[in-house]
C-alpha cells in the first residue's frame, strides 16, 4: 500500500505579451496568428485547428464546452493532484 | 504514421526468420538485469540468434467528474460524469539479437479501435509507439539507438508510466515535451555506474504526411544523470539530472497545450498555434529515496523565439512523494538513470512436492 502526493504548475501564458495581439487570456489565443470570434456560443467557437475531437456529453448528444480562454480566466493556474493509492 | 508500416513488417519478418532458423535449445537469455526486461520466462522464446518477449497491456480508466462553479466559469460546463473507457490497448515484443554483442530491440504499438490514444485521431486503428534497436558500440554499456524512442529528457517522461509516482504524469511534461520521436541517439553509463549521459537528434517526418525531411521541425536533445550518493544497504541514493532540447521549427509554427489528467478531455492551458523559429527547453530532475520513501521534483522550461514578436517563456514543476506503508521500495536502473519498478518485500512461489494445493512460500527479497 502507497500513499503519494503531488503538487504540479504550470505557466503557459507570458505576461510580456498579454493582450497584445487580440486580448485573449491564457495563452489559448493571444499568441495566435489569427483574431478568434467571441465566445458567447462556446461550442460553435471551438478553434478548428482543436486536435482533440469534441466529447459526447450524457444527456444531449452536444459537445463538451472547449474552454475559450475569454471567461476571465488566470494567465497561471495551480492545479493540486493528490491521490492514494 | 503509414510509412512506418513497412519498417514494422520488415523487422518482424527478420527476427521471425531469425527465430525459426535459430537452435531451440540450450542458449540462455542474454538480457541483463540493466536491461529492465522481466526475468520470468513464461512469455519468452528464447534461440540462438533472437530472445524474444511479447509485451502487453490493458489499462482501463474509471472517471469520475464534477465542476464547481468557480471551475464552470474558468473553463465552461463540461458536465458531470461517471463513465469507463479503455485507456491502453498495447502490444509489442522486446529482447535481444545475439550477436557476440547482443543488439536490443523494442517493437510495442497501441491498438485504438477500443479506445482514443493520446494525439491521435480515432480514425487510426494502430499507432505505433516503439520501433528501435540498440547497437553496443564501446565499452560495457556504450550504445546506439535506432528508430522510434523515447526522447531523452526528463526521468518521469523516460521512465514507464506504471512506474510513475501518481497515476499521470505532471502537465508541464504533457504540455512541454512530446512522448517519442524518430532518431538516433547514444549514450553511455560511467564513474563507477553514477553518471549516465544520452544525447540525440531526431526527425519525426516519417510520421507527418504533409512535409519532408528537408522541411520537418528536428531536434537536438541530451541528458545526463549523476548520483551523487548512493547508500546500496540503507536503499538511500540521491538523483540528479539536467536536460536540454533544442528544436528547429521549420515548419514555421507551434503550440503547447495539456488538459486536465483524463485523457479524453479537450485542453484547458494553450498557447494556440503560433508562428515560431525554435524553441529552447531545459530540464532539470531531483529525485530522493530511502526505503520506502520517494521524493521527487522535476522543473522544465521553455524559451521559444518568434520571427517577429520576440521570445515567450513557458515553464512548469512539481514536487511529489510517496511512501509505501507496507514497506516495499523502488529500484532504480542505473543504466537509464531512472527509477524503476516495486520491489517486493517477499517472493511468493507456489507448491512444491508433496505440499498441498493451496500452499504458498514467501521468502524475504
Amino acid at each position: 500500500m502507497e500513499l503519494s502526493a503531488r503538487y504540479s504548475y504550470l505557466n503557459l501564458s507570458d505576461k510580456e505579451i498579454e493582450g497584445g495581439q487580440n486580448g485573449y487570456s491564457l495563452g489559448r489565443s493571444h499568441l495566435a496568428p489569427q483574431k478568434r470570434p467571441p465566445v458567447s456560443s462556446p461550442v460553435e467557437s471551438c478553434p478548428p485547428e482543436t486536435h482533440h475531437p469534441p466529447l459526447l456529453n450524457r444527456s444531449g448528444g452536444k459537445p463538451y464546452q472547449y474552454a475559450t480562454g475569454t471567461m476571465g480566466l488566470d494567465d497561471r493556474l495551480d492545479l493540486f493532484t493528490a491521490t492514494g493509492s | 504514421m503509414k510509412r512506418l508500416y513497412p519498417v514494422w513488417l520488415f523487422l518482424t519478418l527478420c527476427l521471425l526468420t531469425l527465430s525459426l532458423h535459430a537452435e531451440p535449445r540450450g542458449y540462455a537469455p542474454i538480457i541483463r538485469n540493466d536491461l529492465n526486461t522481466s526475468a520470468y520466462d513464461w512469455n519468452a522464446l528464447n534461440t540462438r540468434w533472437v530472445n524474444m518477449r511479447t509485451l502487453g497491456l490493458v489499462g482501463i480508466d474509471a472517471s469520475h467528474f464534477y465542476q464547481q462553479d468557480t471551475s464552470c466559469r474558468q473553463v465552461g460546463d463540461m458536465s458531470h460524469y461517471d463513465r469507463w473507457d479503455v485507456r491502453g490497448l498495447r502490444i509489442g515484443t522486446a529482447g535481444t539479437i545475439n550477436l557476440e554483442a547482443p543488439w536490443t530491440y523494442l517493437v510495442s504499438g497501441s491498438i485504438n479501435t477500443a479506445m482514443q490514444d493520446y494525439n491521435k485521431s480515432p480514425q487510426d486503428p494502430f499507432t505505433l509507439l516503439d520501433c528501435m534497436v540498440g547497437i553496443p558500440l564501446w565499452g560495457a554499456y556504450g550504445r546506439m539507438q535506432l528508430g522510434k524512442m523515447k526522447e531523452p529528457i526528463s526521468m518521469e517522461r523516460t521512465m514507464g508510466m506504471v512506474f510513475e509516482q501518481v497515476m499521470e504524469r505532471p502537465m508541464h511534461l504533457d504540455a512541454l515535451l512530446p512522448t517519442r520521436n524518430i532518431g538516433i541517439s547514444f549514450s553511455d553509463l560511467l564513474f563507477e555506474e553514477r553518471l549516465t549521459w544520452h544525447i540525440g537528434a531526431f526527425n519525426d517526418w516519417m510520421e507527418e504526411s504533409h512535409t519532408s525531411f528537408s522541411h520537418a521541425n528536428y531536434q537536438l536533445i541530451g541528458r545526463v544523470t549523476f548520483l551523487p550518493y548512493e547508500e546500496s544497504q540503507k536503499k538511500e541514493l540521491l538523483h540528479l539530472g539536467f536536460s536540454y532540447r533544442y528544436e528547429s521549427i521549420r515548419e514555421g509554427h507551434i503550440r503547447y497545450d495539456v488538459g486536465p489528467e483524463f485523457y479524453f478531455s479537450s485542453p484547458w492551458l494553450d498557447t494556440g498555434t503560433f508562428a515560431a523559429d525554435a524553441s529552447h527547453t531545459f530540464n532539470l530532475e531531483f529525485t530522493y529515496m530511502k526505503g520506502p520513501l520517494w521524493i521527487a521534483s522535476e522543473y522544465t522550461g521553455t524559451r521559444v523565439t518568434t520571427p517577429s514578436s520576440g521570445s515567450h517563456f513557458f515553464g512548469g514543476y512539481h514536487i511529489s512523494a510517496n511512501y509505501f506503508l507496507t514497506g516495499e521500495h523502488r529500484g532504480y536502473n542505473k543504466r537509464r538513470g531512472t527509477v524503476r519498478r516495486i520491489t517486493l518485500r517477499y517472493l511468493i512461489s507456489t507448491k512444491e512436492a508433496g505440499e498441498p494445493w493451496n500452499s504458498l512460500h514467501a521468502t524475504p527479497t
